[in-house]
């Protein structure tokens, strides 16, 4: 009744586990939740790539809307009204106009505790599944070069939050007309991703520990451990927010496009 | 009543494979009943570990169609009359036999975890603590030790070569609870977590979580929190500055 | 399949100062407390169950030692004398009420998440049968967080070996001196001989002598069989305790802290039926020893009692009563009971939030065990036992909710270092154990292959505990108990050409259920027995045909010892009287 075993190779003295033949026994769809996050994420990440290197399309004078792709926006290339921040790179064509932000946003997602979780287990398939067979011969996590450097996801949530402070003063600026104040659909888009990349990056369990996580007693620190209890209310909502902000962003961004290029007008309710 | 078919896996650390059976199933049972009366009635030298049948001992644990799980936890309503069942023991430890398998891993990993150490001049009778403080590792102490997601966790269950190194979400929850318990004087917790339990394996893929009967939020509530402490310790210089400027060790 | 024995000369002969047989509450307590008090000696602990998988893991509401200031030892004994209706001996509930406090705030240094009041003190909450507050309890995992800290902190002393997954078939006694036990590893088959200087029984209760019980599948009274097989007598056994509140079909019990919170016991027509059985009347909130928080064996037997009456509600696993839950509200269930509220959803479908649940009585506890003395010494030298497994007796007729996670600390700790100072001075196993050990191989052997039988395990384990409920239920009389006695000698006498299918050595849980059940039938044997000769109604034991508590000839203990050829006899020693002498029972009033 011996049959061969599948199961991962044994170290000697390593006693023998059920020889089961196959590789999972799961009946489920198990391999829709992966193949789902490698088709959202990699729609996104090439409509953004597309996106930051168009150079065009990115600002709205007359309402002063600026894309978060192209926030803040600090090549050469910049329009003047863009220009927040001053421009101090040249604008050469492999140069995004956010080239200061992007990179830490990138960052804050690649080591996000969530998307670890998404993309180790659809890209790297380690593993593809709960009780699926991880997809590689030997691991070592995130003990060595360069995965070590996860840890380093704090200094993201830093930076993330300055550009968060950013997408909100864009956000205030877009409340303009020609003839003054002014309010639009546009501003409902970028107040609603503006307000949904807060809740994101609140989120984050780094700054649940900053927040109030780290404390060994919570009972001496009432403050802190009711920012804490509001902080882990949005932290268990962290995997939705991340896909709502991928969402609203490229939303935003599309909605931004759409008018700066005129293929819709902007629907105005002041000004 | 209606008839099931089931296929559980038969053998010991010889070799085995699954055997077909049909056996009866009632209403209102869980796959533990369908166990049992598949000892009853057709094959009484099935070995299975059971105790308390009621989710609180942690004995009965094994894969139902592939995902572990509680034999005595999981109805068997949730399957489709026509479905069949799969029952296989625990895939990531040593088998004994049928669905019984050596857990003594997961013992071993927890006595290497230093014990709870309360500050050696507090007399009995002057502990006092908070009610927020107690709950928080009232729920790591949930724990009944079925040992789930130790064999679900892909750095062991994929990896052998990994047991070494590596404790186990189980072992690591336990490290989690007592260096959040205010009455715990060790401060290489986190340290003992990083470098002894192999907490730098996990790649936080959450299975652990998911295969919880008690629900513990593993990861999100003690894993990523014991590596955000250890990331105190060892890589953010903006909190070491905070805390030598006021002066604070536990804040 | 392997059916030959591993060769296990090459492991040596297994040999420590102290073994203790189980690995629960008092077991582990006794473990801890011989490696403090001896840290020289050698401790191994037998279990048939993994760590954590003892039955001390069900215990929900609490553990009661006095903490507050209005609360003294004194009322915590009277509560418990009278509560066991007198036959405790009252010099072993002084010691236990005055350690049980210190025993508590130990666990607290070794961990045990004990629930708090808002000062940061321990919160306490009322019981059955307790006229203050001082029930500790850990949400409504007590005994499980209990564990876990003993068990936590038995990790802590090398010294402490484990042998888990072995089942103890015999203690091995030499001169009437303990030497031993013999022992199966469920794992390989092995028989083996555990050399010691010192045994303490810690393995528990016996509930699956009846068909319907909270206890686990693991609770086979070995313990008691083992002590009453070497010689030592097993006491007051025919005291078994009904918990009111088991839910129906699964025996699952909804603790008595729901009653404790304020929840209601309503019968068919909604009404608080206990008013009709002396015990006080229906309050709004809860009251000290009153209603729902009178002791548990007049709440069991108010419930036959309205069900011969007709009271009750029938349904497909026979007559419940509704435990009332819903005025409490969402919030208090939640945070008091949260438990109450998954088990009554994972396993009736139901919400206590806005639902009754139904409950029946169903068998707990046993008061009665193996004889010891107030150290846990059981008669035979180098013997002890601790926890439900023992009589010491502080649960006399009646054992109050909530003293039993003390007992098993109190007196496991009690018991430890008795075997501890024992072991230290004792001479070594003696040689004949050898003999004894190997007799015992071949009877397990024997078992195992035996050819031609005809019995099958689970169809006598059936029959045992149907002739249980019918003869030794909540109330009994002549008639039933010599019936069930001579139902459970034809038992046994078929138990004698039992059949097993499962010849394997590994794992064979067939083998260890037929161990189980021949233990079973000796336990069930003493508690008829005892049950039988016991001719007057006390606390847990009530006999229709004699319903008058006799206190000039039963304020005694009965004491069965096994004669060497399966008969017994018992003798009647006199219950120690210190302070209190026997009174009337008074709740609600």
């Amino acid at each position: 009744m011996t049959t061969t075993a599948t199961e991962p190779a044994r170290p000697p003295g390593a006693r023998p586990r059920a020889a089961i033949t196959a590789k999972t026994l799961r009946t489920d769809r198990w391999w829709l939740p992966p193949l789902l996050t490698v088709v959202g994420l990699t729609a996104w990440v090439g409509y953004a790539t597309f996106r930051v290197f168009m150079h065009d399309y990115y600002w709205v004078d007359d309402y002063q809307y600026l894309t978060p792709f192209y926030s803040p926006c600090i090549t050469d290339r910049c329009v003047e009204g863009a220009a927040h921040f001053g421009t101090y790179l040249p604008g050469w064509q492999i140069v995004p106009e956010a080239a200061f932000s992007l990179p830490f946003l990138l960052l804050f997602r690649l080591t996000c505790y969530y998307y670890r979780k998404a993309y180790y287990r659809s890209f790297w398939l380690s593993p593809p599944a709960c009780a699926v067979p991880d997809g590689h011969a030997s691991y070592s996590g995130e003990t060595r070069f360069p995965l070590v450097f996860q840890n380093a996801h704090r200094y993201a949530f830093y930076a993330a939050g300055i550009i968060s402070v950013i997408n909100t003063y864009d956000a205030i600026l877009a409340m303009q007309s020609p003839s003054g104040f002014g309010f639009g659909l546009g501003n409902v888009v970028l107040w609603g991703n503006v307000i949904m990349l807060w809740a994101y990056t609140l989120s984050c369990h780094s700054c649940r520990h900053i927040i109030g996580g780290r404390l060994k007693t919570f009972s001496k620190h009432p403050v802190r451990y009711h920012l804490w209890g509001y902080v882990s209310w949005l932290n268990v909502r962290h995997m939705q927010l991340a896909w709502i902000t991928l969402a609203t962003l490229a939303v935003t961004d599309f909605y931004v496009m759409a008018v700066a290029a005129g293929w819709i007008s902007d629907l105005r309710f002041v000004g | 009543m209606a008839e099931h078919h089931f296929r559980v896996w038969r053998g010991d650390d010889d070799g085995g494979k699954l055997a077909d059976y049909t056996v009866e199933v009632n209403e209102g049972e869980v796959v533990l009943d369908v166990i049992h009366r598949l000892q009853a009635t057709q094959t009484p030298d099935l070995a299975v570990r059971w105790n308390c049948k009621a989710g609180k001992c942690g004995s009965c644990s094994a894969e139902i169609n592939g995902t572990p799980r509680l034999l005595c936890m999981t109805r068997m309503s949730t399957f489709d009359p026509n479905e069949t069942v799969t029952v296989t023991p625990l895939r990531a430890f040593p088998v004994v036999r049928d669905l019984v398998t050596d857990v003594s891993f997961n013992y071993q990993k927890a006595r290497e975890l230093p014990a709870f150490a309360p500050p050696a001049d507090l007399k009995p009778g002057e502990y006092r603590m908070q009610q927020v403080d107690v709950e928080r590792s009232q729920e790591f102490r949930k724990c009944i030790e079925c040992f789930l997601c130790q064999n679900t966790c892909h750095v062991i269950r994929d990896h052998e070569d990994n047991k070494q190194a590596f404790a186990g979400p189980r072992v690591m929850i336990r490290a989690a609870e007592l260096d959040m318990h205010p009455l715990d004087a060790k401060t290489d917790r986190k340290e003992f977590a990083a470098e002894e339990q192999g907490m730098g394996y996990c790649n936080i893929t959450k299975c652990c979580t998911e295969v919880c009967p008690e629900h513990i939020k593993i990861t999100d509530n003690a894993i990523i929190p014991m590596k955000e402490r250890a990331v105190d310790r060892r890589y953010d210089p903006l909190v070491w500055l905070g805390s030598k400027i006021f002066k604070r060790s536990d804040a | 399949m392997r059916t030959t024995a591993p060769d296990v000369s090459a492991s040596g002969p297994l040999s420590y100062d102290v073994v203790i047989v189980g690995g629960g509450a008092a077991g582990l307590r006794a473990a801890i407390a011989v490696a403090e008090t001896a840290p020289a000696l050698s401790v191994a602990i037998v279990s048939k169950v993994y760590p954590m998988r003892s039955h001390t893991v069900s215990a929900e509401g609490g553990a009661a030692a006095v903490i507050k200031d209005v609360d003294s030892l004194d009322e915590h004994f009277r509560d418990t004398v009278s509560g066991g209706d007198w036959l405790c001996d009252q010099d072993a509930v002084e010691f236990f009420v005055e350690e049980a406090p210190k025993e508590l705030l130990r666990l607290e240094h070794w961990g045990c998440p004990w629930s708090r009041e808002p000062d940061g003190h321990v919160a306490v909450r009322p019981f059955g049968g307790m006229k203050q507050q001082r029930t500790w309890f850990a949400a409504d995992k007590t005994g499980f967080h209990l564990l876990h800290a003993l068990f936590q902190t038995s990790l802590k002393h090398q010294q402490i070996v484990r042998h888990d997954e072995w089942f103890a078939t015999k203690l091995l006694v030499d001169d009437g001196r303990v030497g031993g036990v013999a022992g199966i590893e469920l794992a390989t088959g092995r028989i083996e001989t555990i050399a010691a200087k010192a045994v303490i029984l810690c393995t528990g209760g016996c509930g699956r002598v009846y068909p319907f019980t909270t206890n686990a599948n693991i609770k086979t009274g070995d313990g008691m069989a083992l002590a009453y097989r070497a010689g030592g007598p097993l006491k007051d056994m025919e005291f078994v305790q009904y918990h009111p509140t088991g839910l129906p079909f699964t025996g699952i019990l909804i603790t008595e802290a729901a009653r404790a919170e304020g929840g209601w016991l309503l019968n068919r027509d909604g009404y608080r039926y206990l008013q009709d059985y002396d015990l006080g009347k229906p309050e709004p909130h809860p009251v000290f020893k009153s209603m729902e928080l009178g002791p548990r064996d007049r709440l069991s037997q108010a419930f036959v009692k309205e069900m011969e009456k007709g009271r009750t509600i029938p349904t497909s696993y026979g007559p419940i009563v509704h435990l009332d839950l819903r005025h409490l509200g969402e919030q208090t269930i939640d945070t008091k009971l949260p438990f109450v509220r998954e088990l009554c959803r994972d396993y009736e479908r139901i919400d206590p939030v806005r639902e009754l649940i139904p409950v029946r009585p169903v068998v707990h506890y046993m008061m009665g065990g193996v004889h010891t003395d107030i150290d846990g010494a059981a008669g035979v030298a180098g013997l002890y036992a601790a926890g439900e497994t023992a009589c010491v007796s502080i649960n006399g007729a009646n054992r109050l909710g909530s003293n039993s996670l003390p007992e098993c600390l109190v007196f496991g700790a009690r018991a430890g270092e008795a075997a501890a100072s024992h072991a230290a001075s004792a001479p070594g196993p003696a040689a004949s154990l050898a003999a004894q050990a190997a007799d015992e191989r071949r009877r397990l052997e024997e078992l195992l292959r035996r050819d031609g039988g005809r019995e099958r395990v689970s169809t006598l384990r059936q029959e045992m505990q149907a002739a249980m409920e019918a003869g030794a239920g909540i109330y009994r009389s002549r008639d039933d108990l010599v019936k069930s006695v001579d139902r459970v000698h034809e038992l046994q006498d078929r138990f004698r050409s039992v059949r097993l299918t499962d010849h394997s050595l590994t794992f064979n849980t067939e083998l260890i259920a037929a161990l189980e059940l021949e233990f079973m039938l000796e336990v069930a044997g003493s508690i008829l027995h005892s049950a039988l000769m016991r001719e007057e109604s006390r606390g847990a034991h009530q006999r229709v045909d004699f319903p008058r508590r006799d206190d000039e000839q039963f304020l005694a203990h009965s004491l069965i010892c096994r004669n060497d050829d399966g008969s017994w006899r018992i003798e009647y020693p006199p219950v120690t009287i210190t302070r209190w002498p026997p009174g009337e029972r008074v709740y609600g009033r």
